[in-house]
């Protein structure tokens, strides 16, 4: 398994745009590029959910990766983080070397016809579809990604909702950056 | 006897009952932008359907019955006015080839500095001066932009343009979209002879001959949706006397609307269309212009020539333009704020009349919301600041006319006495004018569905794809960020060319995908 490092912790940019308020996130997603897919596979990026409270329920840093299976459709993953400080090294648990991997989705265009809408120019992350287990409540999930920089896909915010029933609830965003190459696959 | 129509072209009577339709493009409207965006989506291989709620009116049934004109060709009988102060008439047309076969057919390309700052302000992609130009050049070609043969100027204009050049202020000759015009000055009620090149008579045809149908007496009622992605049109027949008719579905993978700055936004909001930026509607801009009545001692018979020969341009980096524009009698009286006997000394003198306009660049914005029942209505307040340039750009041009031998000139200013002099117009200055005594009409509506690189701040992208909704496209001058300070028949038709470039594009590479 092929791990290449990048500079292990967030940098001053990914920290800045997590700290912008809700509204101005928003305003981001909204003008923010498609990402180039393909740019993705292969590479895990640190994550940084925006809110503060996150971290008072421990998962304010995490981990998404990204690959492609046998048939070329494009899943991803998460890992759960030590709850270190932002400018701290990023480090799976329970190990960097054998990460726990779970939340699994799957990576697409958002179709303007589905329940799952929200932003026609983002990726959307679908958990529904990530092969996880009925039960398993990451299930409900559903992330959008966008590019922060026009033709880079180094930074990107997401906005995360939780389904409910035909209702899509907004939680919070989230900042991505590229972290390490990767040719994990399930 | 039951007009006849080119193959191609439906009228109401073509409905016996509720139809449904498909194509790959429905284009909603006919004038400037939806017959150009038809004929080059047509060009570039795609099935299309043209819907114009007004009816087919071929060139040989133009003739001088002002009445049956307005009542026919304009929407509302040319009675639409906006809410504000002071209220804005403005006119729209309602036919096959939409404001185009009523217009002056002055034909403009967008001023370089319009075009810079939608690039720099809007974020507008690919509209700096030099990348317009093919558009421009391809559009010009169609609609035969020229010069006006000589001899069809007519004295009103020779007199406008007599005293610029006696004040050496900058005045222009009109590029006009015609091909040997007659100068029979029925330019607002139809062209007679053919001459004046409107969508009617260039891009209609082009879209007929590649394949487009042209379904006409057909209004839009709605747009069909599945989500965020629209899937065609709902639309019902009007009968004559506007009798609801039969009701006809079209599906399409792609929706245009050129419905014009008033309707086009009105359509998207009746269909439910939501903008990130909120601001579908808002924006609207609308050329305030301001017309005097000036009476000369000789005979100027100003219906004789071109509707509009020449336009003053010393005051345009200011913001407003000034032009002589014959109009007939009956619209004379209505646009004149002078009443009983008074207003028929003015008419008794109609054949030494020249009535000249300003146009202005409004610096202000009003809106286009829906009143239950789905009609639009236009709100808009002109700015003291622009209230101020209408009284500069006035006495200015009655200035001008003076200089010309003007020997009495009526004002769009309601209690302000006529001028008889050039001493006079000080006398516009004397007082302050309220804003709801002045007359104030415009037949340029823009920028309620604006483009532009940002989606929290405009309705389309740089093409004129809606944001945040799949399938649909504006082309018409809903798209302007601003105003364009010209007549913007041409920023609309070549807008619609690069846009419709831009659909075929996307439609290509989806399909190679």
């Amino acid at each position: 398994m092929r791990h290449e490092k990048l500079p292990g912790t967030s940098s001053a940019e990914s920290r800045r745009i997590a700290a912008l308020s809700d509204r101005e996130l928003a305003t981001m997603m909204l003008r923010g590029e498609t990402p180039n897919l393909d740019a993705l596979v292969g590479w895990e990026f640190r994550g940084t959910n925006a809110p503060p409270w996150m971290s008072l329920l421990g998962i304010k840093k995490f981990v998404k990766g990204f690959y492609r299976d046998d048939a070329g459709r494009v899943f991803g993953y998460n890992e759960p983080i030590v709850q270190n400080r932002l400018d701290e090294p990023w480090i799976a648990k329970p190990s960097d070397a054998a990460p726990k991997r779970f939340g699994f989705f799957r990576v697409d265009t958002v179709d303007a016809t589905s329940r799952d809408n929200a932003y026609l120019h983002a990726l959307l992350l679908d958990y529904a579809r990530g092969g996880n287990s009925p039960v398993d409540p990451t299930t409900t999930l559903r992330d959008y990604l966008v590019r922060v920089n026009r033709g880079s896909d180094d930074l990107l915010l997401g906005s995360a909702y939780v389904a409910v029933g035909p209702l899509r609830v907004h939680t919070s965003h989230f900042v991505l950056e590229r972290h390490r190459a990767t040719d994990w696959r399930r | 006897m039951p007009t006849k129509r080119p193959s191609g072209v439906y009228a109401y009577e073509d409905f016996p009952g509720d139809t449904v339709l498909s194509c790959d493009a429905v284009v909603v409207g006919s004038g400037a932008g939806g017959a150009v965006v038809a004929a080059e989506l047509a060009e570039g291989g795609l099935d299309v359907i043209v819907l114009e709620e007004g009816g087919y009116h071929p060139t040989e049934e133009f003739d001088t019955d002002v009445q049956k004109a307005v009542r026919t060709y304009y929407r509302d009988g040319g009675a639409t006015v906006s809410v504000g102060s002071p209220p804005v008439q403005f006119t729209e047309g309602r036919m096959v080839g939409g404001s185009t076969v009523i217009n002056g057919g002055m034909s403009w390309r967008t001023p370089e500095k319009i075009l810079e700052r939608w690039g720099r302000e809007d974020m507008v992609a690919d509209v700096a001066p030099g990348e317009m130009d093919r558009y421009f050049a391809r559009v010009e070609k169609y609609i035969s932009a020229k010069h006006q043969d000589p001899h069809t100027v007519g004295r009103d204009n020779q007199l406008l343009k007599e005293g610029a050049d006696k004040l050496n202020w900058k005045v222009i000759p009109n590029i006009r979209n015609q091909f040997h015009c007659a100068g029979t000055n029925n330019c607002a009620f139809g062209c007679p002879t053919g001459a004046k090149r409107s969508t009617l008579v260039t891009y209609i045809p082009r879209a007929l001959a590649f394949g487009a149908r042209v379904y006409s007496d057909c209004k839009v009622e709605e747009l069909l949706t599945s989500g965020k992605r629209v899937t065609g049109v709902r639309a019902r027949v009007v009968g004559p006397g506007g009798r609801p008719g039969a009701k006809v579905t079209i599906h399409a993978r792609l929706v245009v609307c050129s419905a014009g700055a008033i309707h086009t936004p009105a359509l998207l909001l009746r269909s439910g269309i939501r903008s990130p930026s909120g601001r579908i509607g808002m924006n609207l801009t609308l050329h305030p212009n301001c017309k005097v009545v000036a009476i000369f001692d000789e005979k100027v018979e100003g219906w004789k020539g071109v509707h509009q020969a020449y336009q003053v341009r010393e005051f345009q980096d200011e913001g407003f333009l000034f032009a002589a524009v014959n109009i007939p009698p009956g619209v004379v009286s209505m646009a004149t704020p002078a009443y009983g006997n008074a207003l028929g000394e003015i008419l008794a003198d109609y054949n030494r009349i020249v009535i000249a306009g300003m146009l202005c660049e409004d610096t202000t914005s009003g809106r286009v919301r829906v009143a239950p029942g789905g009609r639009p209505v236009a709100f808009y307040d002109l700015s003291d600041f622009d209230a101020a340039r209408l009284v500069r750009g006035t006495s200015l041009l009655c200035r001008l006319l003076f200089t010309a031998g003007a020997k009495k000139i009526y004002l769009p200013f309601d209690g302000v006495p006529a001028l008889e002099g050039i001493d006079d117009v000080k006398r516009i200055f004397a007082r302050r004018i309220p804003k709801d005594t002045m007359e104030v009409v415009t037949v340029h509506m823009m920028g309620t569905a604006a483009m532009g690189g940002d989606p929290t701040r405009h309705v389309c992208d740089s093409y004129g794809k809606v944001y945040d909704t799949d399938g649909l496209w504006v082309a018409d001058a809903s798209l302007f960020p601003s105003p364009v300070g010209v007549n913007p028949m041409e920023t609309i038709m070549a807008l619609a060319t690069r846009n419709a470039e831009r659909i075929l594009d996307s439609q290509a590479a989806r399909r190679a995908a």
